[in-house]
Order: structure tokens, then sequence, then C-alpha cells
């Protein structure tokens, strides 16, 4: 068994964080990666959060620490990074972070608008805008249903403008799967992002199925549900036959539960660690486990 | 669903100390003035204790919530224009047309005037936090209202309306001291407690 404190201490994360091993994460041991249906465009099947782990004020101590996070996101292969307006100034972070590093052309910017009417959202797409230094976002979401449709004409506009290359709605917490589904099934957008984690398996029912029908990307997140699992099974043994797919870890079980449903397009687990970032992204590199594997997962958690 | 992390928060809040530190003498200066007035028996009393409310209540919401914290916390923009409404009702139903009691030495009120100003920080403090990262009264929530509750126990007929915004902030506030955790402001608890036995105190006995 292995946990997160394990781990970090046998990849030497201590001094990893000032020094990352290009050699280790650039061993040609890539991230996988998945097509968006509406374009054949392939993006790394890990991407990051910034729920919380972002938002740090305007603390440059914090944010450097951050921006750390965000190198070795990069450095593993990471791809999307999903923020919203509603996470304070994660945004903002994001754009000191990315003004200070290399231009990445992996980068897979999404973000969301989060108010009512037309006017303000535009404005506060915009804002996003300025916040990251994006000129053109790849992905804008509909955050958590909020006035989808006023919404909806809007980014089918930018998208037609070139001003963002995909639209998305998001949910979250299992809520309003309903609603969700039903506007996946009427509606054309090109990524859904829900939540999906081996204790919440409510999506297989209705929402996965629904996107694969339709055609959509899907995003996943809270695959940890946001550190509880993570806690819970902290200490707990790893099953013998988990290393029959590559995972070392609590984390990368989860994450390989996740990302191994055929629907799943990319997860955006969210972490402030640069050592937990690259564990993390381990979980997205070599074999996945079958269904039959998927069956064994859940029952395990189920008896532990 | 709060979106800042406790490493966050308490550095944010060492941060915003540094920057109020002169607010935080100055309202911890007319807190004790406050208390001391009901030593000396001062005639006006609850009038002096609302203006003094009144400006810490304009602070917490003018630079606490909306000048700082909005940022991070999407929560703290109605928060704070509540305090700022609390501010305009402590001068009207408290310094302009207020009533109040003069508060006994070691009344209930007295006691938890006290304990806002002094004895929250003092268990912050002893309970690992380090001087920054504590709150004070009229720059942080959790003394604020727990002074506010002390002053109104005092408060007669219509001034009776300047409990229900303390109250209802007494939620985020429990919330915020449950989720970081801040142990002290645990003590928010209160608020609502005096708000009902202060109501309790003044709803007129049956006469069966």
């Amino acid at each position: 068994m292995m946990d997160r404190r394990h781990f970090v201490s046998l990849t030497g994360a201590a001094g990893l964080s000032a020094a990352l091993p290009g050699p280790l994460l650039a061993s040609g041991n890539t991230l996988l990666s998945r097509v968006i249906p509406s374009s054949g465009e392939q993006i790394p099947v890990l991407g990051m959060g910034t729920w919380i782990t972002f938002n740090v004020g305007r603390s440059k101590k914090l944010r450097d620490t951050r921006l750390k996070v965000l190198e070795a996101f990069f450095q593993g292969g990471g791809g999307m990074i999903d923020s919203s307006p509603m996470y304070g100034t994660s945004e903002d972070v994001i754009g000191y972070c990315l003004t200070k590093l290399p231009s990445q052309k992996r980068l897979f910017s999404a973000t969301k608008v989060w108010t009512r009417t037309r006017s303000l959202g535009i404005q506060q797409m915009e804002t996003s805008e300025r916040l990251w230094k994006e000129d053109q976002f790849d992905l804008m979401q509909i955050h958590n249903l909020v006035d989808w449709q006023t919404h909806m004409e809007t980014l089918n506009q930018w998208k037609a403008d070139k001003r963002i290359r995909y639209t998305g709605i998001t949910t979250s917490h299992g809520r309003r799967h309903g609603k969700f589904e039903q506007i996946m099934r009427e509606q054309k957008f090109d990524f859904a992002q829900f939540t999906y984690n081996i204790a919440d398996r409510e999506a297989e029912a209705r929402l996965l199925p629904a996107a694969a029908d339709r055609g959509m990307a899907v995003i996943i997140n809270r695959p940890f549900q946001r550190g509880a699992l993570i806690q819970e099974l902290e200490g707990k043994p790893l099953p013998a036959w988990a290393s029959e797919v590559g995972v070392k870890s609590w984390p990368q079980f989860l994450l390989k539960f996740v990302l191994s449903h055929p629907a799943v397009t990319c997860a955006i687990p969210a972490t402030s660690k640069p050592e937990h970032m690259i564990e993390n992204l381990e979980a997205g590199r070599g074999i996945m486990p079958d269904a039959k594997m998927r069956q064994r997962m859940i029952a395990y958690l189920q008896d532990l | 669903m709060i979106p800042l992390s406790p490493e966050v928060y308490f550095a944010s809040l060492a941060d915003y100390n540094q920057q109020v530190l002169l607010a935080v003498f100055a309202f911890l200066t007319a807190g004790a003035v406050t208390i001391l007035a009901t030593i000396w028996r001062f005639e006006h009393w609850f009038k002096l204790a609302s203006v003094v409310l009144a400006a810490a209540w304009l602070h917490l919401g003018w630079a606490y919530h909306l000048g700082y914290f909005a940022e991070l916390n999407f929560w703290d923009y109605p928060i704070g224009v509540l305090c700022l409404v609390q501010a305009a009702l402590l001068l009207g139903f408290g310094a302009v047309w207020g009533k109040g009691e003069q508060p006994e030495r070691m009344s209930l009120g007295g006691i938890v005037m006290r304990l806002a100003l002094i004895g929250l920080p003092l268990i912050g403090w002893m309970t690992g936090r380090p001087w920054e990262e504590l709150g004070a009264f009229g720059t942080a929530p959790g003394p604020t209202l727990l002074f506010t509750a002390a002053v109104l126990l005092s408060a007669k007929g219509l001034s009776r309306v300047l409990w229900i915004i303390p109250v209802l902030l007494s939620v985020p506030a429990l919330i915020m001291a449950f989720s970081m955790p801040v142990w002290q402001d645990l003590l928010v608890v209160l608020v609502p407690v005096l708000a009902a036995s202060a109501f309790k105190r003044n709803v007129p006995e049956s006469s069966e």
C-alpha cells in the first residue's frame, strides 16, 4: 500500500518543487489523450481544476507556490485548466502563473460564465479574457446552469465569431441531473461537465450515456470528492491487483477508475501541491482498468 | 460552499490586519471606552455605544467584506452590504432615535462586551494562532457580532430591530468558524441565544 506521504517521499518531492526533473517527466511516457467528438481534436485525459486551490488572493508567496503546481502540470503533460469567476481570484492567479511560464501550446483554457443576463455574461467573459490574458478561450461553459438559455445564445455567437472554440455546460455534486440530461439531449454543446467518482456514480445511469449518444466530450469534476475520498482511504491497503494497471496510490486508483469510463474525455482534479500534481498525472499513463476490473474496484471499496 | 482554504483565509486575515492596524487599535480603544462608560454610568450610554457600533459595522462592511474578502469569497458581497445597512440602522435606531438601558457593570451585557473585546482574541491566541491571524472588534466579524449582541441586550422598543442583521450574519460567521476553523468565533452562537433571551424578556407575561 502507498499513501500520499509515501509516494511523495519516494519521489523526493521535498526538493522537487525547486527543480523538477525534466527527464523523469518527459521520459516518453506521455499522458493518454482522448478525442473531443465534435472536432476530432485530442486532449490529455488529465486536466486541472482550480476551485479553492488557486483562490489565493494577492499574496505573491502563495501565487508562486501555485506557479510550481502549474509547472509540474505542464511538464507532466497536462492540458486543460478549468476555472470560473465563482472561484474568487483563481482566474487572476492563473493569469499570473501563465505569464511566468513559457508559452504553453498544450494549454486548453476552459472557464465559465456564472451570472445572469446577456450583458453581464459578456462582461464577465471579457473579464475572464483579461485575467487569463487569453484572446480566445478553448472552452467557455455555462456554470451550474445559471441562466443557461440566455448564455447559450451568446456562446454560440462567440463560437461562430471564433472568440471561443468550444461551448459547454456544467453541474456538480450530483445536482439537477434530470434537468442537465434534458439539456444535453435537447441542446447542442461540445462539452458537458459533471461530478463522477467511485463513490458518486449516478452519472453512469444517464449523463455518461447521454454524452456518448450526443457526441459530447465529458469533463469530470470532483474525482476525489474534494479530497474526502483520499482522506477516507488513507492508511487502508491498496489491493495487490491494482498494480496490474500501474496504480501505486489511492489517488491514482480513484483517477484511473474515473478515466477508464469510455465516455469520459478528461478529469480535472485540483491540488495546491506540485508533488500531488505529479502523482495525479501518473494516473493518466499506461493501462486503464477494463470493465471487469472496474467492478472489482467498486466491490473492493465497498468491502473496506 | 466556501471558496477558500484555511491556508488562504488565515494568510489573508494576517495581510488584512496589517493593512487595517490603525483601525484595530482605534476600535479596541472605542470598545474599551464603551465599557468604561458603563462603569462611569454615562447618561447617554446606549447612544454612545450605537455610534461606536455604527462605525464598527461600517468598517466591517466596507473594509473587511467588500474591500478585502469579497475578491476571495462571493458570499462577502451580500454580507458586506448587510453590514452597511446595519451601520445605518445603528445610527437611526440607535444613536438618533434609540432607546436603551444603562447596563450594570457585571451584567450579562457587560461580561459579553469584555468577552468580545478581549476574550475572543485571547482565546484565539491560546489555540495557537499568531496575533496577526486574529480577528478584533470593529475589524472582523466574530468579535463585532458578539460585542453588538452585548450592547443590544440593553435595547428597548424599536431599537430591537437592530438584532435582525446580527442574528442573520451569525450564521455565515459560525459556518466560517467551523470550516476554517476559527475556534474562538464559535462563541458567536451566543448572538442568537442572547437575541432570544432579549425578546423573551420583553414579552409581557400572560394575565391568566
